[in-house]
């Protein structure tokens, strides 16, 4: 790809994901600061993908778009508030916030500015095997545990948490056939 | 041919294929439901029109940019996943990794869909827009799995590599399950059929209750078209694409799409709603653990097996 | 969008095939009403499912008033046009009627007609149509919040609901106009999510009909519709156009009760649904809603004489509200569909004690 385009590809995307991400803050609408925040991140997966980073990319703008039609679930469930246009303030503690995001900036900027970049890049990618080498190594079957730990945590999270435990919905000794639910699921347990 | 006309080519091929395949489901089904052949053929056509000849509307209190972005961009996502498939030609995006473009791009659909429920400031379409989310919740997982299979057994994510892989035998037939799931994942996206309780009739229309005129043509045509759209992606991940003797391989892919297409038409009203209270315990019950037993079976008879 | 006025002709001429009519049914006008749907369906005009889907409406029997007129009056004004109002008042008329919509919706001026401005609508929810336009809870406000929604209307209060979620309060009507809905019924229900919180009766008369049993068939395949079965319902319906005497022959009953109960997805969804314990209502009220299907499409309906009924709609709104509160939207509208069919009783009896004898005895 042409050196020119290249960069001003680049920075439209830059610009995009920017601008989109200040709007999340300023606009009145928290539907509207949602969908911002997705065009940010879409835009940052643009960029990735721009890179040459394409699974990375297109994973990236999937997850977050997905994650924010989530959010509009959670923002009806615990939010008890509509996602509707109202003059509405989404900051707090903008001192504190403004001189860590600063203060960040500085310190990513000059890490960009001072690490020691190869000159020529290698043409070759990088193959997803060498790189899981490279970083995991011996630690391979660790890392792969680690995962399903994790899922079992969260899903063991989630039934402790539960408002409704197997005893309310299976009777004290657990006879019940079927689970007494407010609203039954489709498999009929 | 040079690169900037195949990739003018494979752009209009996209489109006409995605514009004629949405006109002739709308017109199967018509044909279906009308009172005579004739009457069904020409829905499409009549629809159109009413709807052009329609003014728009708005609600009070409506997002009017949210709502009118929703109706747009669901006649934009079927262009998006169909620019990887190869409808004879190479595709318009020939990705490394198409799959998940065209996961992406159904996963986009999530966002339109609930935009067009909660733009138009109205209850009954509220609920459908979560009534929708609450389906996918159920299904998307399901598909996310079935379509990785194909790409386990191809050993790729590109969907050429896929197809191309598919020479000897099609994968439906040693991974009918997660056809099947990706077929469920198909009408989830389109709002289609049994898993469309968020346009229902209980609901005076759902999602699509408030909407009129243009921006109702754009949202119905959008539900065609990903219905069209997912249904020759299927058939290029699971039935072997344009693989067949005699017919060139342009004409057997959209014979393949076409059947895939009538069954899901057929379909459409012959089942019940499955209402997300419902359905949800199916999703993660049975098709979640049916794609991922298909994985596993995939996966033993690529890495020990040997097959592709 | 300004269309110039041949490409305007052009398209209504190419819309003739497939205008979407509203049939509003006034109290006791509903063979009208199915005659009507009947005639629609043989030109090939499908139904609409909202006004902003309606090119035609059609007001079925004599002249509307109170609240089912300010209905209708709400109703027209979310038409967005071409559109066209009709009434239907005597049986004769009806071929004529439509052919004369149809040539005004083809005449119709988009200057004569202007679309009234989205002004919303400063009332409570009591007297609006059957498309509420959101939240009108008029409580307290949080914080530090304008009182001022979008489009003027405030925003809707939160409270806690059945799943101990803190959720906004809706106030949805389910009122006259609304598609597969008992006309003569209207409910006011109180909506968290899409669970419902509490239901308010707003109107509830007793119809008088001439053939319960074409009733009864009309309200299997508005169920059936309702759940997503459209190939079951036309047949019900085309059982239903043929105990009216529209056309000549029509599905076996036996066949198709039997076609019904072995319909394994259509157990599935309406299993558990509304279920009604059988005391202090008519025996045929009891069970759930895949129950009382069963008894709608009852092949004994076919053998009996049509005889006056009444459509006790009183009966059915004593027992809504604990009926259905803590219910979902869907489960609402299945319950109150499958009941009000079998809320026919015999006119001589209505006067005495409806609860004992209701019509159908034989299901």
């Amino acid at each position: 790809m042409n050196v020119v385009v290249f960069i001003i590809v680049f920075l439209v995307l830059a610009l995009v994901a920017v601008v989109s991400g200040a709007l999340v803050f300023v606009i009145d609408s928290m539907a509207r600061a949602t969908y911002a925040l997705a065009i940010s991140f879409v835009a940052v997966g643009g960029a990735l993908v721009l890179f040459g980073l394409t699974y990375p990319g297109v994973i990236t703008i999937l997850m977050m778009i997905m994650e924010m039609a989530i959010m509009a679930v959670f923002m009806i469930m615990f939010m008890g508030m509509n996602p509707a246009l109202i003059p509405m303030s989404m900051v707090h503690g903008q001192r504190p916030a403004l001189v860590a995001s600063a203060g960040l900036f500085v310190l990513l900027v000059v890490g960009i500015l001072l690490a020691p970049w190869p000159q020529h890049p290698h043409a070759a990618p990088a193959r997803a095997r060498q790189l899981g080498q490279a970083l995991m190594g011996d630690k391979m079957l660790v890392m792969m545990t680690i995962s399903p730990v994790m899922f079992a945590t969260i899903v063991a999270g989630v039934v402790l948490a539960s408002h409704r435990t197997r005893y309310d919905r299976f009777g004290d000794d657990l006879d019940r056939r079927v689970a007494s639910d407010p609203q039954p699921g489709g498999v009929g347990r | 041919m040079t690169d900037a006309a195949s990739a003018v080519l494979s752009v209009v091929l996209t489109v006409v294929v995605l514009g004629v395949g949405g006109l002739c489901a709308a017109a199967f089904g018509g044909v279906l439901a009308g009172p005579s052949v004739r009457h069904g053929l020409t829905l499409p056509l009549a629809e159109t029109a009413r709807l052009l000849r329609q003014r728009r509307r708005s609600a009070p209190g409506a997002d009017l940019l949210l709502w009118r972005i929703a109706g747009a961009g669901l006649v934009l996502v079927p262009l998006l996943m169909l620019a990887v498939v190869p409808l004879g030609p190479p595709p318009v995006l020939d990705s490394a990794v198409g799959v998940v473009w065209f996961n992406t791009a159904d996963v986009a659909v999530w966002a339109l869909v609930w935009l067009l429920g909660w733009g138009a400031n109205a209850t009954f379409a509220l609920v459908g827009a979560f009534r929708f989310l609450a389906s996918a919740l159920a299904y998307e997982l399901p598909l996310m799995f079935a379509l990785t299979a194909p790409a386990v057994a191809a050993h790729s994510l590109r969907v050429t590599d896929i197809v191309a892989a598919q020479a000897g035998l099609p994968y439906v037939v040693w991974m009918p399950l997660a056809f099947v799931v990706l077929l469920v994942g198909v009408a989830g996206f389109s709002v289609w059929g049994s898993l469309g309780p968020a346009a229902g009739p209980d609901l005076a229309g759902g999602v699509l209750g408030e909407l009129s005129g243009p921006d109702r043509w754009l949202a119905l045509t959008g539900r065609y078209l990903l219905l069209v759209a997912g249904s020759v992606f299927t058939a290029a991940l699971f039935l072997g694409g344009g693989a067949g003797p005699l017919l060139p391989s342009w004409c057997w892919l959209l014979v393949k799409s076409a059947v895939l297409v009538a069954a899901l038409v057929v379909l459409r009203n012959r089942l019940v709603l499955l209402r997300p209270d419902r359905f949800m315990e199916i999703g993660w019950l049975i098709l979640l653990p049916a794609a991922l037993l298909q994985l596993l079976v995939v996966s033993l008879l690529v890495t020990v097996g040997g097959w592709s | 969008m300004g269309l110039s006025a041949t490409v305007d002709r052009l398209l209504g001429r190419l819309a003739l095939g497939r205008l979407h009519v509203l049939p509003v049914e006034v109290p006791g006008a509903g063979e009208l009403r199915m005659r009507l749907e009947h005639a629609c369906r043989v030109r090939g005009w499908p139904l609409a499912t909202s006004p902003a889907d309606a090119d035609l409406l059609v007001v079925c029997g004599s002249e509307p008033h109170g609240d089912l007129a300010a209905a209708l009056d709400r109703v027209w004004q979310a038409m967005p046009g071409p559109r066209v109002r009709g009434t239907l008042s005597a049986v004769p008329e009806l071929p004529g009627v439509l052919d004369e919509l149809a040539a005004d919706y083809l005449a119709w001026n988009r200057a004569e007609d202007p679309l009234p401005s989205a002004e919303p609508d400063q009332h409570g929810g009591h007297d609006m149509g059957d498309h509420d336009m959101g939240d009108m809870d008029m409580g307290d406000h949080m914080g530090d919040m304008d009182m001022g929604g979008p489009g003027g209307i405030a925003l809707a209060s939160g409270a806690d609901d059945r799943d101990g979620l803190e959720m906004d309060v809706l106030h949805l009507p389910l009122g006259p106009a609304l598609p597969d809905w008992p006309a003569g019924l209207s409910l006011l229900l109180t909506l968290q999510g899409d669970v419902v919180a509490a239901v308010e009766v707003t109107a509830a008369q007793r119809i008088p009909v001439h053939d319960p049993f074409a009733y009864r068939l009309d309200w299997a395949a508005r169920l059936l519709q309702l759940t997503g079965a459209g190939a079951l319902a036309d047949r019900v319906l085309a059982a239903r156009d043929h105990r009216l005497g529209l056309t000549g022959s029509g599905p076996d009953p036996v066949d198709l009760r039997r076609r019904i109960a072995r319909s394994w997805p259509l157990k599935r969804a309406l299993r558990g649904v509304g279920p009604v314990d059988a005391v202090d209502v008519p025996v045929e009220w009891g069970g759930d809603c895949y129950d009382r299907l069963l008894r709608l499409v009852d092949p004994g309906n076919d053998r009996t004489a049509p005889g006056p009924a009444v459509q006790d709609l009183p009966a059915l709104a004593e027992l809504l509200p604990g009926l259905l509160t803590g219910s979902e939207l869907a489960d609402v509208r299945l319950t109150v569909a499958s009941l009000a069919g079998l809320a026919f009783i015999a006119a001589e009896t209505s006067a005495g004690s409806p609860v004992d004898h209701p019509v159908g005895a034989a299901g």
